[in-house]
């Protein structure tokens, strides 16, 4: 090992002992209210609600949900003027991310549904990136002032109850439109087969995106070296979950919405001739 | 409601879901699709161009061969054509050499056997103009044996 390595190396970690040292210190163990409450709180946003521009008060979850557009819709915007039009044959890095991006979810869409992708591509393509984004969002911790004077840091739009079921109801909406763009009244006796289906996937991803935030709000409440260890945890928890979050739904959503769209296999009738000779094997 | 669901967030939060699919479709999902498939285009044009100008060249590369093999067979047929022509010279000129031949033979055979038969004619003459002379120099009373032996000697002078 270098010089130079050896002396980072020593900065550093006497940096860690440092911060730790005066977190234990600072951090004193006065909690105003219970881990009940503040899991409870966590999971129903019962408490901690948010105005949305004096129209309504709502779960920091849907402020989340719109800042998350809003930052998509820039960003968006600045690709689609200056990044695409200057695309390459030969594609460079930022491109090919772009592009394994929209490849990555129209061949899922084209895997999982050969004879009808074309919406499903671009629907779970937002889907996909809207479940990403806004789990990573929970990291930046924006927050917000509250309706009772106090400021909460805005979870990701998934996390809330209300974000899931808007999710979950509509990847079944989008199931059901395939199964009726391919077989008509059948398509929606088949999408109403798994009438479970909307619940499973809202419950799942509020479940999986929830869990992660617990896990961080437990890390917080109980550890003196809280603020050092949920740096790890959280980014962990949420990266995961927005990882795995995105694929499992938008993998189902193809899946499902490949199978009621199908279109009916027209079995071949037999003639008699076959008929007899399968059963006469011998005959000839 | 149970849980704190509320549907008037669920309709805000689908509202602002479908807000946010037509940015991505119109800005971004269709744009870079639209990108990919032209440039899948671009590329299966090309290698469409390329399988048929291989073909082009193929069926160019048969013909040109099919005209070599013309070629080396008309060239034999003109050979043989040639060869057989040659051939065909040599026997009339061969012909008509031997017939020229036989010609000259026959003509050499007359004039011999008119020289011949001339001389003979010629020596025939001479020899009854001697016999005349001598028979009339003996009648006339000279030595004809005289006379023979000079006679050539005058001749000669």
């Amino acid at each position: 090992m270098s010089k130079k390595k050896k002396t980072v190396s020593m900065v550093v970690f006497a940096v860690i002992l440092v911060g730790l040292l005066v977190g234990i210190i600072l951090t004193k163990p006065h909690h105003e209210e219970p881990i009940r409450e503040v899991m409870k709180d966590a999971v129903l946003h019962e408490s901690a609600k948010v105005d949305l521009f004096g129209l309504a008060t709502v779960n920091p979850g849907l402020i989340s949900a719109y800042t998350v557009t809003a930052v998509f819709f820039i960003f968006a915007l600045i690709v689609r003027i200056f990044v695409i039009p200057r695309f390459k044959i030969m594609p460079g890095k930022f491109q090919m991310l772009l592009e394994k991006a929209v490849g990555m979810f129209e061949d899922l869409a084209v895997s999982n549904s050969p004879h009808r992708n074309k919406f499903l591509g671009a629907y779970v393509f937002t889907a996909g990136a809207y479940i990403f984004i806004g789990t990573v969002f929970e990291l930046f911790g924006f927050q917000v002032p509250t309706t009772t004077g106090g400021v909460i840091a805005l979870p990701a739009p998934l996390a809330d109850i209300n974000g899931a079921i808007s999710m979950g109801v509509m990847s079944y909406s989008v199931i059901m439109s395939g199964g009726i763009a391919g077989n008509k009244g059948k398509g929606i006796l088949l999408t109403l087969k798994d009438f479970s289906l909307p619940i499973s996937m809202s419950f799942r991803l509020f479940g999986a995106l929830l869990s992660g935030a617990l896990v961080t709000e437990l890390v917080y409440y109980y550890m003196a070296v809280s603020f050092v260890i949920p740096v790890f945890v959280g980014v962990m928890f949420t990266m995961l979950h927005a990882l795995i979050q995105a694929y499992v739904l938008t993998m189902l959503t193809a899946l499902f919405y490949g199978e009621v769209s199908e279109p009916p296999h027209k079995k071949e009738k037999k003639s008699k001739r076959n008929r007899n000779d399968n059963l006469n094997p011998e005959v000839e | 409601m149970p849980l704190n669901i509320d549907i008037q967030q669920i309709l805000l939060h689908m509202f602002n879901f479908v807000l946010l699919f037509g940015i991505s479709y119109f800005l971004l999902y269709n744009p870079v699709k639209k990108f990919m498939d032209d440039r899948k285009k671009y590329y299966e044009d090309m290698d469409a161009e390329a399988k048929e100008n291989l073909k082009q060249a193929e069926e160019l590369k048969a013909s040109y061969e099919a005209k070599i093999s013309g070629s080396d067979a008309e060239i034999e047929k003109r050979h043989d054509e040639i060869i057989s022509e040659a051939y065909k010279r040599r026997d009339a000129m061969l012909e008509h050499a031997h017939k020229e031949a036989d010609e000259i033979v026959d003509k050499a055979k007359k004039e011999g056997d008119y020289a011949r038969k001339k001389s003979v004619e010629n020596a025939k003459a001479e020899i009854e103009a001697y016999v005349t002379r001598a028979a009339e120099k003996i009648v006339s009373g000279e030595d004809p044996y005289e006379s023979f032996a000079e006679s050539p000697k005058s001749e000669e002078s």
